[in-house]
């Protein structure tokens, strides 16, 4: 995840500095070394600071998934080569694994980013009474930690027996569905979707504040509707935010864990697990950390291609001025 | 309908569609406030809720009744009777929540 988001991070500054080079180099005749810059002597601390604390890991963990390294056999340390990779890979949790971080990733952002939207709309369309305090209510969920959240909805509300819908089924006479049991994704999907719509909110609704109430009005005096407004005004407005959302949860949705590892565990078989939780049970429930690595190694090169397409697509959005 | 109720009775339809949408997603942390005040016995009842707004239903008809029945005095009594159902809800022995939310109902009506 480290590489992944230092990339996405990086680019604009790459760019910046680039950009800075070919305007200010072309006029000055002589060119001073950039190493006589103090700036540079200057900055160097940090800048090895920062460059170890992402390199000691990313080592380690390429040493570490190269070798044979199981916590239950110490002392068997002998070189593998890609051993640990395909045995990571030809393992049986490894495509169901995949197929549902993209599933908890992709109906996530979906939801978020949809139902984001149409509820920021609906608190900028007009005034009503008690409007701050239902700004409030809707980003409440945010402040509360994974974990909690996880539990509040496996105890209080998927229960088939104390939860909150078991009660509600038995009113209509319906048998209480064990949520957790017989639909482990789509539990976490609403649990972690409940967790991440207040962010898209939040961030949707103060980019809609922005929004210049002059040309809003100046639709309306040309004849167009609220949807015509909303779909030609306010939707293109949000494309910004929008990219910003998409890119910062992609990057925590990829390593869901804590509501994962407090509701069903991964289970049943492998219907809820996702990458960062099959590497946990790799290295903490079977001791071995080798074939941890290799996962890990896994996830920041798929981590990787998710921000490369992202700041592909979306990137534009966010340095390039329409 | 005047331009003025349009956007009037527009404001109050789209205020109340955001309260529903806000109220449903807050509840599940206002839920977790309320079965932290259960003994863990009662935190697996459901029942609670049912009784609280039958007893507070039933409360606010008896206070009612001797006077007329009329949608104003009912909206009087709104305040308190929400106040008797979240203090209700707390609660943990049955019979403690009717009598509760009777006797808040009953109350207010004297004060008037």
């Amino acid at each position: 995840m480290g590489p992944g988001q230092s990339c996405t991070q990086s680019v604009p500054i790459a760019m910046n500095v680039s950009t800075a080079n070919v305007h200010q180099g072309i006029p000055q005749p002589v060119r001073k070394s950039r190493l006589s810059n103090p700036g540079w002597f200057l900055v160097s601390p940090s800048v090895a600071v920062l460059l170890l604390w992402m390199i000691v890991p990313l080592g380690m963990t390429l040493y570490f998934s190269l070798i044979r390294y199981n916590l239950l056999y110490p002392g068997e340390n002998q070189f593998v080569g890609l051993e640990n990779f395909t045995y990571f890979i030809t393992d049986s949790g490894f495509l169901p694994g995949a197929t549902n971080t993209l599933l908890l990733v992709g109906s996530v952002l979906l939801i978020s980013v949809v139902f984001g939207v149409l509820i920021s709309a609906l608190l900028e369309a007009s005034e009503f009474f008690g409007r701050g305090l239902v700004r409030v209510l809707l980003i409440s969920p945010f402040f509360i930690m994974p974990t909690v959240g996880a539990l509040i909805w496996k105890n209080l509300i998927f229960h088939p027996v104390s939860g909150i819908l078991a009660a509600l089924w038995k009113l209509f006479g319906a048998e209480p569905v064990d949520w957790l049991a017989h639909y482990p994704l789509l539990s976490i999907i609403i649990i972690v979707s409940w967790q991440w719509l207040p962010f898209a909110i939040l961030i949707l609704m103060t980019a809609m504040q922005s929004l210049d109430q002059e040309q809003k009005e100046a639709a309306r005096l040309d004849g167009a509707g609220p949807i015509a407004i909303f779909w030609h005004l306010t939707l293109p407005h949000l494309a910004r935010p929008i990219a910003v959302v998409v890119m910062i949860e992609t990057i925590f949705l990829l390593s869901v864990f804590a509501e994962i590892f407090t509701t069903t565990n991964g289970g049943p078989g492998y219907a809820s697990t996702n990458l960062a939780y099959l590497i946990y049970n790799q290295a903490l429930v079977q001791f071995d950390v080798g074939m941890a690595s290799a996962g890990g190694l896994i996830a920041v090169v798929i981590a990787n291609i998710a921000a490369i397409i992202l700041v592909r697509m979306l990137g534009k959005n966010l340095t390039d001025k329409p | 309908m005047t331009l003025q109720q349009s956007r009037r009775l527009q404001s109050l339809l789209l205020g109340t569609l955001a309260w529903a949408i806000a109220i449903l997603i807050f509840f599940p942390i206002f839920w977790m406030v309320l079965t932290s005040f259960k003994s863990e016995i009662d935190a697996f009842a459901w029942n609670s809720v049912v009784i609280s707004f039958s007893a507070t239903a039933l409360a606010m008809l008896i206070a009612a009744t001797p006077s007329v029945m009329s949608l104003p005095d009912l909206a009087r009594h709104l305040p308190c009777a929400s106040t008797a159902i979240v203090l209700s809800l707390m609660e943990s022995s049955d019979g403690c929540r009717s009598m509760l939310c009777i006797a808040m109902c009953s109350t207010s009506t004297e004060k008037r």
